[in-house]
């Protein structure tokens, strides 16, 4: 018990520090800046204007030459980013470039929900801008990452909210419904890939859910609770932390059914809300004795 | 007057949210009335058409302007209460929200509707010969079962889009490569599993 109060300690101590936000930094940023390429190098043509594509005309962004001053700028903003230069007007540039583009690529007719990808850097640059002003009460190395992990906490709030106005309080008990949208997983990959085995195993899943409609109607419900109480995250840590866990776990049960990982959305959610940097600072540290102990607040070592 | 100032906040929050309810409600339950155009409007009133148009857009731009000045005043009420600095969570959510409201659907505002409703019946697609020997699809293209979901979806929910277009639209996006198959023509169906199965081609073609 002591180490797990010593654990929780010294994470909440290195939950704002520089080095879990260097490393978070150099995921995210990373992260985005090739998926963004990545998704609008597979665009050759948009059929739906969707999005910022009701106001621009997006065509023009697809020929090459555009292209390639896309792919350049963000790299160019990722790196400015890393090294927090000009923060402001680089995170401001990162979020006009990521609702262009992820309007574009929405504007193809799939959905590949980047919207996270977005709202991070409007929420960003919020919090740079606010911290920059003067007599400032908020400091940015707590805001930049509290505002990131309140915009993703909300996106599972709305989430949550979706299925009580679509389905009502009952959406858990749908399981036969369930069920079905796991056997349509199962054929999607069926007809991308041919194989035998993955219909199989979603006829195996199948009646595996329909046989056990108590355990996955209580699964369904503590997926429901957990997108619907995520956002007392933003109130406490230690909600954060285990907040985090039941997520990643949620997201972990996704995959394996359904084989659906929504990037923009999981990843923020490790980095933001569990904030695996500083779990990864804190394991160190207690590795090297460097822990708080229960008595003190002070670093010991 | 001097009463009517009085009032208790709480109560003005009531007005100011009871007047955003139902402006904010009528542009959103007649929405596809308001954004008809003039040429619809001649057609359903042959003789008023121009007038009842002229009217809807008046109306429809006060039911705006009542819904944007409530939000101003929720605002100015409650300026206290958002002078702290911890209102900067309920400020953005406040903001997100009436943003989301008029402009759900336009990246990044959504809703993340990801499995919200858990039907009974759904659908998948696949590319077969023709004669129900399936195709996989990474043989012939890059996109993924999934994908070709998106596709049907979004260019059904479409109005711009007929609906007899759909399939071959579908098949402009999924841009097949020329491979050799004995029948020499290819299907995108889509097949119903539930309730009410069924198959339905929605694309043929052959070489």
């Amino acid at each position: 018990m002591k180490h797990a109060i010593s654990f929780m300690k010294t994470y909440k101590n290195n939950l704002y520090t520089n080095h879990s936000w260097l490393i978070i930094k150099l995921i995210w940023v990373w992260y985005f800046v090739l998926n963004l390429i990545n998704k609008l190098n597979l665009v050759s043509n948009i059929e739906l204007q969707l999005g910022a594509c009701k106001i621009i005309p997006c065509n023009i962004l697809l020929c090459p030459q555009v292209k390639i001053i896309i792919f350049a700028l963000s790299v160019l903003l990722g790196f400015f980013y890393l090294f927090e230069y000009k923060m402001k007007t680089v995170i401001f540039l990162l979020s006009v470039i990521s609702v262009l583009v992820f309007s574009i690529v929405d504007s193809t007719g799939v959905f590949y929900r980047n919207e996270g990808f977005s709202l991070i850097f409007i929420g960003q640059f919020i919090a740079y801008y606010l911290s920059g002003k003067k007599n400032s009460v908020y400091e940015i190395n707590k805001l930049r990452i509290k505002l990131s992990m309140f915009i993703i906490t909300m996106l599972y709030f709305l989430s949550f909210l979706s299925k009580i106005t679509t389905s009502g309080v009952k959406w858990f008990t749908q399981v036969n419904g369930f069920a079905n949208h796991i056997l349509k997983s199962k054929m999607y990959e069926y007809a991308t890939t041919g194989e035998i085995q993955t219909l199989l195993l979603g006829q195996d899943y199948y009646n595996f859910i329909i046989g056990h409609p108590i355990l996955i109607g209580l699964m369904l419900f503590i997926a429901l609770i957990l997108e619907g109480f995520a956002f007392l995250s933003n109130f406490n840590y230690k909600i954060a932390f285990f907040s985090g866990i039941g997520l990643m776990g949620m997201h972990l049960g996704i995959y394996f059914l359904m084989d659906i990982v929504i990037i923009s959305i999981v990843l923020p959610m490790i980095l933001f809300v569990f904030n695996l940097p500083a779990v990864i600072i804190t394991i160190i540290d207690m590795v090297n004795g460097r822990f708080i102990s229960v008595n003190t607040e002070e670093k010991i070592n | 007057m001097g009463k009517l100032l009085a009032i208790n906040n709480w109560v003005k929050n009531a007005i100011v949210g009871l007047v955003f309810i139902l402006s904010y409600g009528m542009l959103w339950y007649y929405r596809f009335w308001f954004i008809s155009p003039l040429s619809t409007f001649i057609n359903w009133y042959p003789n008023w058409g121009l007038f009842v148009w002229w009217a809807k857009n008046a109306f429809a731009f006060v039911l705006l302007i009542g819904s944007l000045l409530s939000v101003f005043y929720f605002w100015k009420l409650n300026r206290e209460l958002f002078s702290n600095p911890k209102a900067i969570y309920i400020k953005l959510s406040l903001v997100y929200f009436i943003l989301l409201l008029f402009f759900e659907g336009y990246h990044p505002f959504t809703m993340v509707k990801m499995y919200s409703r858990l039907d009974d019946s759904v659908n998948y697609f696949y590319i077969d010969d023709c004669k129900g020997v399936l195709i996989p699809l990474n043989r012939i293209t890059n996109k993924s079962g999934g994908e070709i979901s998106h596709y049907y979806y979004n260019f059904s929910n479409n109005n711009k889009i007929n609906s007899l277009d759909v399939g071959a639209l579908m098949w402009q996006q999924l841009n097949v490569k020329k491979v050799k198959i004995k029948s020499n023509c290819m299907c995108l169906n889509k097949k119903t599993i539930g309730i009410n199965s069924k198959k339905e081609l929605l694309y043929e073609t052959c070489n």
